[in-house]
């Protein structure tokens, strides 16, 4: 009586070899099954068919264009996409930025003096210059001019020296500045 | 990390479809390169000749390797996963198109043995292609599965078990009942077969 798995023993001594290479007790079951005449065509067309599709699968080929089309979407969908990723995501570590952070807050409270002191050095090199701040209208001539001289209080000049023209760091005028504050 | 062509062709499939995975075109172009091929052909036997079907079902079919790679598991083995998808497209076509209308079922062991007035006069290649693309469409869709991929895919019976689901006792079964009845319908060529 055959078993419910005997295709499948028949099929596993099959794929091995010819009928005539099976031992005895393998011989009984397969003739219970098939003859040996069945049997050695199954072997021979198993043992063939790899290589007959082999040859046939040369006969029908892929369309170039599947081929094309796959590849241009390729670099579009990853290549593109990563760059893009990466220029975004790019990530500071909390302790770099915190370090960036510190060193712009200690350089600008080290250049910012130095600015300063630049400043008063120059102003103390310019300590007898009288700076002017002079309004004027086109057409009409009430201008307030007001003089500043070595951190003194302001200064009312005469009308005619301005309409006269002459300028404030004139020595002379400068003589009549400090006459009329003495 | 750029390879060359030369140390793509070296690389396992599974190697390739990591690299595949990190967006490399020149990875997927080794496996479409090593794949297209046998998998159009798969695909133009299941789907019965129809080579311009079978060619639309190969561009989804690599479109979505393009499309999710990450859906590969890399522990797994590439020809297994690229065989089931094909193996299901098809089947979608099937339900789709009810393709398996000329299908014969060989399930049933009374099918066998009783078309062998065969005639062995022109016993070459070409009339044994041609003769076993008719055997073959006259095989259910799972006999068919089956068979094309042990013998076309290459498959390892365990393979072909993971592909279609099923135990590997039942793709022994089916392959021997597929291989004796083309053994008989097509015993004229055994002549040639011993060569």
């Amino acid at each position: 009586m055959l078993e419910n798995n005997t295709p499948e023993i028949v099929f596993d001594l099959a794929m091995q070899g010819r009928f005539k290479s099976l031992s005895p007790e393998q011989q009984q079951m397969v003739s219970n099954y098939l003859s040996e005449q069945e049997f050695d065509n199954i072997y021979l067309l198993s043992s063939n068919l790899n290589t007959v599709f082999v040859k046939d699968v040369a006969g029908i080929k892929p369309n170039p264009q599947i081929r094309a089309e796959l590849l241009s979407k390729f670099p579009a969908k990853q290549w593109n996409f990563d760059i893009l990723k990466n220029l975004f995501n790019y990530k500071i570590p909390v302790y770099r930025f915190a370090l960036g952070a510190a060193a712009a807050y200690v350089a600008l409270f080290i250049i910012t003096p130095m600015f300063k002191q630049s400043n008063q050095i120059e102003m103390a090199g310019n300590n007898q210059t009288v700076a002017i701040q002079k309004v004027e209208s086109a057409n009409k001539l009430k201008s307030i001019d007001e003089i500043y001289l070595n951190g003194g209080t302001g200064v009312s000049i005469d009308e005619s020296d301005i309409f006269t023209g002459a300028s404030l760091a004139d020595d002379a005028l400068l003589k009549k500045v400090l006459e009329i504050r003495n | 990390m750029l390879l060359g062509r030369k140390k793509y062709k070296e690389l396992s499939d599974e190697v390739l479809m990591t690299y595949v995975q990190k967006g490399e075109k020149q990875a997927f172009d080794e496996i479409y390169n090593r794949y297209s091929s046998k998998l159009l052909y798969y695909l133009y036997r299941m789907l019965n000749r129809d080579e311009e079907k079978a060619q639309d079902i190969l561009h989804d079919l690599f479109i979505k390797v393009v499309d999710r790679p990450e859906l590969f598991d890399t522990s797994k083995k590439f020809s297994t996963w690229i065989y089931t998808i094909a193996t299901n497209l098809c089947k979608n076509e099937y339900r789709s198109q009810n393709v398996r209308s000329i299908v014969t079922k060989v399930d049933d062991p009374e099918v066998f043995g009783g078309e062998s007035e065969r005639s062995s006069s022109s016993v070459d290649y070409a009339i044994f292609m041609q003769r076993l693309e008719e055997e073959l469409s006259t095989l259910s869709e799972q006999h068919r599965e089956v068979f094309m991929l042990r013998f076309q895919g290459d498959m390892s019976l365990k393979e072909i078990s993971d592909v279609i689901g099923c135990p590997e006792g039942t793709v022994k079964s089916r392959l021997f009942y597929t291989l004796k009845k083309l053994s008989t319908n097509m015993s004229e060529f055994k002549e040639l077969l011993k060569n």
